[in-house]
C-alpha cells in the first residue's frame, strides 16, 4: 500500500481502501456516533492509488455531488435523494463494471470521501444529537448495500443506453434499489426497462408489485426464455470506453436536468414491449399465491446479510 | 439436482465446447483451452486487450432434435459473471446436424475473474415460444486469473512483511494471517517471520520437511475454519428457502459443509445452520464441526500422522549412530 | 520369352510323361528331328508347333508361346508330404503359432503384405477382403472342387485332441459337420507384384506356398511376406488356404491365375502311412516326389473355387477356408466383417489417407456374401470415419497444411524430431557422407472428447503403417485432448539421403510382430554400439515435444503464488461429487401437470443404510434458472407407495435403501402457472419431536 505523500495530487485521488481497513475502523461506537471516524489522512494512508484503476478519477466532484444532494433534499427524507444522485454518480465516475466491482473504491468513497453524506443519508437521530447509522454495510458491504455502490449499479442496470430516464424512476422506489435489483432478470436490458415501464406507465403499479413480478419471472424464467423472446445487442464497448478517457473534458453533471451517460447502444423497444406484454402475462394468469406474491405488502426484507454482520456467535 | 419439466426436453447430452480463442482478432494458442476440464486459460491476456471472441459450437443429437415435439430450435450461448453482473446471451446459426456455432464475446470493461459460459437450446413447444429443451451438460469456465486451463485454483496468497504494512503492523508478530473481507479471501503470509518462507517453499532436511507439513496443515485448517464463518454470515433465508451466497463464499460452503454435516444435504446443513446463526443459539456444537471439516479439508490427520512417524524414524537413526 | 522352345519341349515330355519317340510317332516325323529340337538344334516350322501342340494336349498358343499349358481340373489334385524317414514328427506350421488367430491380425499382416508388394507407379494398393458364407448347394459345389473328400480323411487323422492344432482342427471338422456351414474368407490385392518367381528356389511364389517360416528379411525385399503370411493359415479352422495370383512379371510365360493351395497339418498318420503334414494343392511335378506345382488355372476353376479376380491388374487373392476368429467372440459373418474393417482401419488409417501432394497408398474394402448373394455390400474403409483427428493430420501434412501454432481445433502443428543416425558395421554406405541425422515429422492435432485412445502418438515409417500407437506420458495438467502422428523415414515424403537411411535403420529395429521400434537382434548385427539408444532417444524425444507443445507458456512467475504445499491445502474448485452421500436424496422423480393444471409427481427417493429410519420432510419448489426458487405446498396429504408410511404430522418414514411415493401440489400455492414452472423436490429431515 503506498503511503499517501501530503500535499500530493494523490490527496485528490480516488483509492480503494481494504475492507478489513474499512471494518476495523467501523466499530459500533463509531456507527453510533459516539466515537468520531478516523480522519480521511489516516485512512488514505490505508488506500490503493496503484495501478490506475481509476485513471484521472477525483474525489472532488463527488464531495460536491454529495454536498449538492444534502443540500437539495435537507428538507426531505434523505432517501428521496436516490433518484437524484444515481445518475450524476454514474456519470461523474466514469468507471467499468470490472473497476466498479472492486468494493475497495466503494469504501473509499464512503470513509475518505464523504462520511458525512453516508451518515446523513443512512443514519438516524439519536438523543443527544448523535446520527446512528445501524449498518456497517452502507460504508463497506455488498454492492447493493454499499451507500454509494447500489446507486451506481442502480443506475448501470437501469440505464438505457445514455438515457438516465429510467434509473430516476426505478430510484425513487426503495423496493426496486432494496430488492429488484439483485434479480437475476434486471441483468437482461430489456427485462429492466420494461419493469421500469410498468412501474411510469401504471399509476397502479408499486414497487412492490414489480418485485412481485421480477419474483413470478424468476419462477417462470425456469422454462420460459425471455432473453430469447427479446433480445438485446450487447452494448458498444468502445463507446463506453470513449465515453469513460473523456472525463477530463466532461462538463459536471448538470444539478437541474438528467446528464447524458455513455452512447452505448439503446435498447430495443420491440424487445421491451415483447417482455411488458409478458409480465402483464404472468400477472394475469398468477395463480392464487402468485397474486399473493404481487400483492404482498410485508416489509421489505431485513437488509441484515452482509459480510460485516457482527451477529452473536455461532 | 433433478428437475422436471412441463413438457419433453432433449435426454442427450447437449455438448457445448469451446474451439477458438481469438484475443483483439489474433488467434491464441489451443493449448489455452481444455476440453476436459472445460476452462479456458486466459492469464496470459491479462491486462492487454480490449475484446476475446471465442468460437463456440454446441452439438444434440440430430435425430432427437428432428423427431421431437418442438419447433423451430434455437440455441444460445450465455456469457455471465456475478461479479460484474454480466448476462449476455449470443445467439449461434444452426450448422445442420444438431449443431449450433458461432461466437462468445468477452470484453474487457465487462469481465473480471472467471467468466462462465453456457448454453441453452430453446424452441416453441405447445405452441408457446421461447422455451428450455436443453442446457449445456458440461459449463466452461473463462478465466483471467488462471495460466494453465484447469479448474484447479487455490486462495491468493501473498507474503508480506507485516512490520512494514500500516495495516498488518499491529499483527507484526503473527505468521499468517487471512483476510477474508476483501472480494476475494487473501491469505498473508509474514516474510518478517525469519525462516518461514524458507522453510514453507524450500524445506531440504527431514526436520524442516515435518516442520512444514505440519505448519502448512495448522495454516490451511485455521483459513479453512476462518472461512468458513465468513461464508456463513454472507448466507441468508429468504422465503423459507436459503439462499447461498454465490462466489467463493459458495465455493467453500459446497467443500466443507459435506463434512460439517454428513447426514445432511448441503441445502439442508446450510439453512440449518443460518436458522441458528438468526436466532443466535449458542455455537458450541457448530464450532466443533466446523473444525472437524477444516481438519479435513487440510489433510491435518494425515500430515500429523505422517510427520510422528518421521520423527520415530529420525530418533532411531540417531540411535543407531 | 521366358525361355527357348528346347526347353518348353523337354519340360512338357515330362510333364506329359512322353517318350521323344511317342511324340515323334505323334506328328509323324523321325525321332531325329525331336531329338533337334530337344537340344535346340532347330525349331520346328509353325505347322509342326500346332501338331505339337495338339500331342501334347496344350494350346497351339502355349507351343508359339513356350508357356505353361494351363491346366484343368481334372489334372489337380492333393498332394502330401511323406513323414520323414528319421520318424519326426512336426506338431504343424510353428509360423502359424507365432500369431493370435484374429481377424484383426490377419488384416493387418495380409495388408502390410499387400503394401510391401505395392507396384510403383503411385497407384494406391488395392486390398479388398470378402467374405463368403457357404450352406447347401453352394457349399458341397465348392467342397467338390476343392477335392475335399481327398483331404477329408488326414484332417479327421490329425485332428488329435491333444494338442492344440488338433483341437481347432476337430472343432472345425464337427462345426462343419453340425452346421453344414463354412465361411471362406478371400483377401485380394491390386496393383502390387503378385507371386512371381519360379515355384521353387527364391522367389515370391515360394516364400508364401512354399517356405512358410522364411521371413524373408534378409533379401532386398526387405520385410516381404514376413512371418505375417502365417497369419493366412492361422485365420483358417482348417491350415487351408488357397491362392490366385496376377503375376506382374511373367513366369513360364503366363502371368495370370496362378493358383496354388496349401493344408498345414501336423504329422499323422492313415493306417501304415505316415505323413509330416503339409499338402499342397496343384498339379503333380513329375520331377519331384510328392509334389504339386502351382497350376495356371482357366476361369471355370477359379470361379469354382471362390478365386476368380477383377479385371487384370496384378495382385495376388488369398482364400482362407474355413475362416474364423480365434479370440472366439466372433462368430457371425456381420461381427466378421466388422473386425476386418476395424483391424485394417485401426493400423492403416494413415496408409488410406491422401491427399495434394500424394495420393494415398492403400485402398481398402471389406464385402460379405452368403451363398452368392450380398449380405453387405462392398463398403469402402474411410480413414476419416474411424480416425478422425489421426487421419486429418495426416491429410494436412500431405495437402503442406500444417501450422507452426495451434489456434483451432482443425489445425495441425508440424515439428521436427531428428533421429540420430548410427553406423553401420561392415561400413558399407557409412563413408564421411552419409548422413548422420534425420529429420521426422512430428504432427499434433486436437482430438475430440469421445474420440477413444485419446493423447496418443503414432509412428509410422515407409507405408504408414501404425507400428505402435503408445500414451503419451506426464502430460501438464489441464491440456487439451490430442492426437500425436511421428512421420519416418519415406513417411516424411522427403527426397534426401537420410530418409533411406532412417528407413534401413528403422525397418531393422523393428521385432517380427512389426509393432516397435526398438532394440533388435538385427540392430545389433547391422549397427556399431549405440543404435539402441539412438532409437530410445528418439522415440523419448517424440514425447518430450509434445509436452513442450502442450505446455502453457508463462509458468515463469510462479514463486508468486505461495508455496506449493498449501496451494494444494487451499484448493477452492468445486470436488467431485462422490455418487453415494451420507443423507437422503432424490433418486428419480417423474410425473406431470394434469388438467387442473397441478404437479403430480411420484419421487423415488435413496436412503443411506442407519439404524433408525429416516423421518422425512419432502419439499416440492418452482425452481428457478440457477437452483433457488419459490416452494410450493402440497394438495393433501402424500401418498406412500413403497417402503415409506405417513407419520402422524404428515411427514413420511423410510425404512429400507430405495422409498417411493406420490404427491400432487397445491395449485393455490403455484406462483406462476405449473405449465411454465419447472419443479424440483427436496426431503429435508422432517423437524418432529420423536414418538
Amino acid at each position: 500500500m503506498s503511503t499517501a505523500e501530503p500535499g500530493t495530487a494523490q490527496e485528490r485521488m480516488i483509492g480503494r481502501l481494504p475492507t478489513s481497513v474499512a471494518l476495523k475502523v467501523l466499530t459500533s461506537g463509531v456507527l453510533a456516533g459516539y466515537e468520531p471516524m478516523p480522519g480521511p489522512e489516516r485512512l488514505r494512508r490505508s488506500a490503493d492509488f496503484s495501478g490506475g484503476a481509476i485513471p484521472g478519477g477525483e474525489a472532488e466532484p463527488i464531495r460536491l455531488l454529495c454536498d449538492e444532494a444534502m443540500r437539495r433534499f435537507r428538507d426531505e427524507s434523505p432517501t428521496a435523494s436516490d433518484a437524484w444522485l444515481a445518475p450524476r454518480l454514474h456519470y461523474t465516475l466514469r468507471i467499468t463494471r470490472a473497476e466498479a466491482a472492486d468494493s475497495g473504491l466503494w469504501n473509499f468513497l464512503a470513509m475518505c470521501v464523504a462520511p458525512d453524506f453516508v451518515r446523513w443519508r443512512w443514519g438516524k437521530d439519536t438523543e443527544g444529537d448523535r446520527r446512528a447509522v445501524g449498518q456497517a454495510v452502507r460504508f463497506a458491504g455488498p454492492w447493493h448495500s454499499q451507500c454509494f455502490s447500489r446507486l451506481w449499479w442502480a443506475a448501470e442496470l437501469f440505464r438505457d443506453g445514455p438515457d438516465y430516464g429510467p434509473v430516476e424512476i426505478a430510484c425513487r422506489n426503495q423496493d426496486v434499489l432494496n430488492t429488484v435489483l439483485r434479480q437475476e432478470l434486471v441483468l437482461h436490458r430489456p427485462a429492466a426497462q420494461a419493469l421500469v415501464h410498468l412501474l411510469q406507465s401504471r399509476v397502479t403499479t408499486t414497487g412492490r408489485e414489480v418485485n412481485g413480478l421480477a419474483k413470478l419471472a424468476y419462477a417462470a424464467s425456469a422454462t420460459m426464455i425471455y432473453e430469447v423472446l427479446a433480445s438485446d445487442d450487447p452494448q458498444d464497448a468502445d463507446e463506453l470506453q470513449d465515453w469513460i478517457d473523456a472525463i477530463g473534458d466532461a462538463v459536471e453533471a448538470p444539478y437541474d436536468r438528467l446528464p447524458d451517460g455513455p452512447d452505448d447502444g439503446r435498447v430495443d423497444k420491440g424487445s421491451i414491449s415483447t417482455l411488458v406484454e409478458w409480465f402483464e402475462r404472468l400477472a394475469a394468469v398468477a395463480p392464487v399465491r402468485g397474486k399473493e406474491i404481487l400483492a404482498e405488502s410485508e416489509a421489505p426484507r431485513p437488509e441484515g446479510v452482509s459480510l460485516a454482520k457482527t451477529g452473536p456467535g455461532l | 439436482m433433478k428437475t422436471l419439466f412441463p413438457y419433453p426436453v432433449l435426454s442427450g447430452e447437449v455438448v457445448l465446447v469451446a474451439d477458438r480463442l481469438v484475443v483483439d482478432n489474433i488467434p491464441r494458442q489451443w493449448k489455452a483451452i481444455s476440453e476436459r476440464e472445460h476452462v479456458i486459460a486466459l492469464h496470459e491476456v491479462k491486462g492487454r486487450w480490449k475484446e476475446i471472441r471465442i468460437k463456440v459450437s454446441v452439438t444434440v443429437d440430430a435425430g432427437e432434435l428432428a423427431a421431437g415435439p418442438w419447433s423451430a430450435p434455437t440455441c444460445v450461448a450465455v456469457v455471465r459473471n456475478p461479479r460484474t453482473r454480466i448476462r449476455h446471451t449470443f445467439t449461434l446459426a444452426p450448422a445442420g446436424n444438431g449443431v449450433w456455432e458461432g461466437d462468445v464475446e468477452l470484453r474487457r470493461g465487462e469481465q473480471l475473474g472467471a467468466c462462465e459460459i453456457d448454453a441453452w437450446v430453446v424452441a416453441d413447444v405447445g405452441g408457446e415460444s421461447g422455451r428450455l429443451i436443453g442446457t449445456a451438460s458440461e459449463r466452461w469456465r473463462a478465466d483471467f486469473e488462471a495460466r494453465t486451463p484447469t479448474q484447479q485454483r487455490s486462495i491468493k496468497m501473498v507474503w508480506k512483511n507485516f512490520t512494514d504494512d500500516i495495516d498488518l503492523t499491529e499483527f507484526r508478530d503473527d505468521p499468517w494471517l487471512l483476510d477474508a473481507q476483501a472480494d476475494d479471501p487473501v491469505l498473508y503470509l509474514n516474510s518478517s517471520v525469519e525462516g518461514l518462507r524458507g522453510v514453507l517453499e524450500n524445506a531440504t532436511t527431514p526436520e524442516q520437511k515435518v516442520v512444514r507439513d505440519v505448519m502448512a496443515a495448522q495454516i490451511a485448517s485455521e483459513t479453512w475454519a476462518s472461512m468458513f464463518n465468513a461464508a456463513l454470515y454472507a448466507s441468508d433465508m429468504e422465503d423459507g428457502e436459503v439462499q447461498w451466497p454465490g462466489g467463493w463464499h459458495e465455493d467453500v460452503l459446497k467443500r466443507m459443509l459435506p463434512d460439517v454435516f454428513a447426514d445432511r444435504s448441503p441445502s439442508e446443513g446450510l439453512a440449518e445452520l443460518v436458522e441458528r446463526r438468526t436466532e443466535g443459539q449458542s455455537g458450541g456444537d457448530l464450532q466443533r464441526r466446523v473444525m472437524h471439516a477444516a481438519t479435513f479439508q487440510s489433510r491435518k490427520p494425515k500430515a500429523v500422522a505422517g510427520a510422528l512417524k518421521s520423527l520415530a524414524r529420525m530418533a532411531s537413526a540417531k540411535e543407531s549412530v | 520369352m521366358p525361355q527357348d522352345f528346347a526347353e518348353w519341349l523337354r519340360g512338357m515330355l515330362r510333364q506329359r510323361d512322353m517318350s521323344q519317340k511317342d511324340l515323334a510317332g505323334a506328328i509323324d516325323v523321325t525321332p531325329a528331328a525331336v531329338t533337334a529340337w530337344i537340344r535346340g538344334r532347330s525349331e520346328p516350322r509353325y505347322e509342326k508347333i500346332a501338331a505339337i501342340a495338339e500331342a501334347l494336349g496344350v494350346a497351339a498358343e502355349d507351343a508359339v508361346s513356350r508357356r505353361q499349358p494351363g491346366a484343368a481340373s481334372s489334372e489337380l489334385s492333393w498332394i502330401f508330404r511323406k513323414a520323414p524317414a528319421d520318424g519326426g514328427r512336426e506338431g504343424g506350421n510353428a509360423a502359424a503359432f507365432a500369431f493370435a488367430a484374429n481377424l484383426e491380425v490377419l488384416a493387418r499382416e495380409a495388408t502390410q503384405n499387400s503394401l510391401d508388394e505395392r507396384l510403383p507407379g503411385g497407384q494406391p494398393v488395392v486390398s479388398r477382403f470378402v467374405l463368403h458364407e457357404l450352406t447347401g448347394q453352394h457349399l458341397e459345389e465348392f467342397l467338390e472342387a476343392l477335392r475335399w473328400s481327398e483331404i477329408e480323411k488326414h484332417l479327421h487323422a490329425a485332428a488329435d485332441p491333444g494338442q492344440k492344432v488338433g483341437r481347432v482342427l476337430l472343432d472345425g471338422l464337427q462345426e462343419l459337420e453340425r452346421t453344414r456351414r463354412l465361411v471362406l474368407l478371400r483377401v485380394d490385392d491390386y496393383n502390387a507384384t503378385g507371386l512371381t518367381g519360379p515355384d521353387y528356389d527364391d522367389g515370391r511364389f515360394a516364400r508364401v506356398v512354399r517356405r512358410t517360416l522364411d521371413s524373408g528379411k534378409a533379401g532386398a525385399q526387405g520385410g516381404s511376406y514376413g512371418l505375417g503370411k502365417a497369419a493366412l493359415w492361422a485365420a483358417s479352422r482348417f491350415g487351408l488356404v488357397l491362392v490366385n495370383s496376377t503375376l506382374s512379371e511373367r513366369q513360364d510365360g503366363r502371368h495370370e491365375r496362378r493358383m496354388a493351395g496349401r493344408l498345414e497339418l501336423p504329422w499323422h498318420a492313415l493306417g501304415t502311412d505316415e505323413f509330416a503334414g503339409p499338402a499342397w494343392f496343384g498339379v503333380k511335378d513329375p520331377d519331384r516326389d510328392d509334389a504339386a506345382r502351382s497350376w495356371w488355372g482357366d476361369e471355370e476353376t477359379a470361379r469354382s473355387l471362390y478365386l476368380e479376380r477383377d479385371g487384370s491388374a496384378a495382385g495376388t487373392s488369398f482364400l482362407v477356408v474355413g475362416a474364423y476368429d480365434g479370440s472366439g467372440d466372433t462368430e457371425q459373418l456381420e461381427e466378421m466383417h466388422e473386425r476386418l474393417a476395424a483391424g485394417v482401419a485401426r493400423n492403416f488409417w494413415a496408409s488410406m489417407v491422401g491427399g495434394e501432394a500424394a495420393a494415398p497408398l492403400l485402398r481398402a474394402s471389406v464385402a460379405s456374401w452368403r451363398n452368392g448373394r450380398v449380405v453387405r455390400a462392398e463398403e469402402r474403409i474411410d480413414p476419416h470415419r474411424h480416425e478422425p483427428a489421426r487421419s486429418r493430420a495426416v491429410q494436412a501434412f500431405l495437402d503442406r497444411r500444417t501450422v507452426l501454432e495451434l489456434t483451432s481445433r482443425e489445425d495441425v502443428l508440424e515439428m521436427a524430431v531428428p533421429l540420430k543416425l548410427p553406423r553401420l558395421k561392415d561400413g558399407a554406405g557409412s563413408d564421411r557422407t552419409s548422413p548422420t541425422t534425420h529429420d521426422a515429422v512430428l504432427l499434433i492435432t486436437p482430438s475430440g472428447d469421445d474420440e477413444p485412445a485419446a493423447d496418443h502418438i503414432s509412428y509410422m515409417r515407409a507405408t504408414r503403417m501404425v507400428v505402435r500407437s503408445k500414451k503419451v506420458g506426464d502430460l501438464p495438467l489441464g491440456h487439451r485432448n490430442f492426437q500425436a502422428v511421428l512421420l519416418a523415414g519415406a513417411a516424411t515424403m522427403k527426397d534426401t539421403p537420410d530418409v533411406e537411411a532412417a528407413e534401413r535403420l528403422l525397418r531393422a529395429s523393428e521385432p517380427p510382430d512389426h509393432n516397435d521400434w526398438t532394440g533388435t537382434e538385427d540392430l545389433t548385427a547391422m549397427y556399431v554400439r549405440g543404435a539402441r539408444q539412438c532409437i530410445v532417444n528418439f522415440k523419448r524425444l517424440a514425447e518430450q515435444s509434445v509436452r513442450e507443445a502442450l505446455q502453457t507458456q508463462d509458468d515463469g512467475q510462479q514463486g508468486d503464488e505461495g508455496p506449493e504445499v498449501l496451494k494444494e491445502l487451499l484448493r477452492l474448485d468445486p470436488p467431485k461429487a462422490p455418487r453415494t452421500q451420507g443423507f437422503p436424496t432424490i433418486h428419480a422423480i417423474e410425473g406431470e401437470v394434469d388438467e387442473h393444471s397441478a404437479w403430480r409427481v411420484t419421487v423415488t427417493v435413496k436412503c443411506p443404510e442407519r439404524e433408525d429410519p429416516w423421518v422425512l420432510a419432502p419439499a416440492i419448489r418452482f425452481t428457478g434458472r440457477d437452483g433457488g426458487g419459490i416452494p410450493v405446498r402440497w394438495a393433501g396429504r402424500l401418498v406412500p407407495v413403497k417402503n415409506c408410511e405417513l407419520t402422524k404430522e404428515g411427514n413420511l418414514l423410510f425404512r429400507g435403501r430405495r422409498g417411493v411415493f406420490k404427491g400432487v401440489t397445491d395449485v393455490a400455492s403455484h406462483p406462476v402457472p405449473a405449465a411454465m414452472s419447472r419443479i424440483e423436490v427436496d426431503v429435508p429431515r422432517a423437524k418432529e419431536a420423536k414418538a
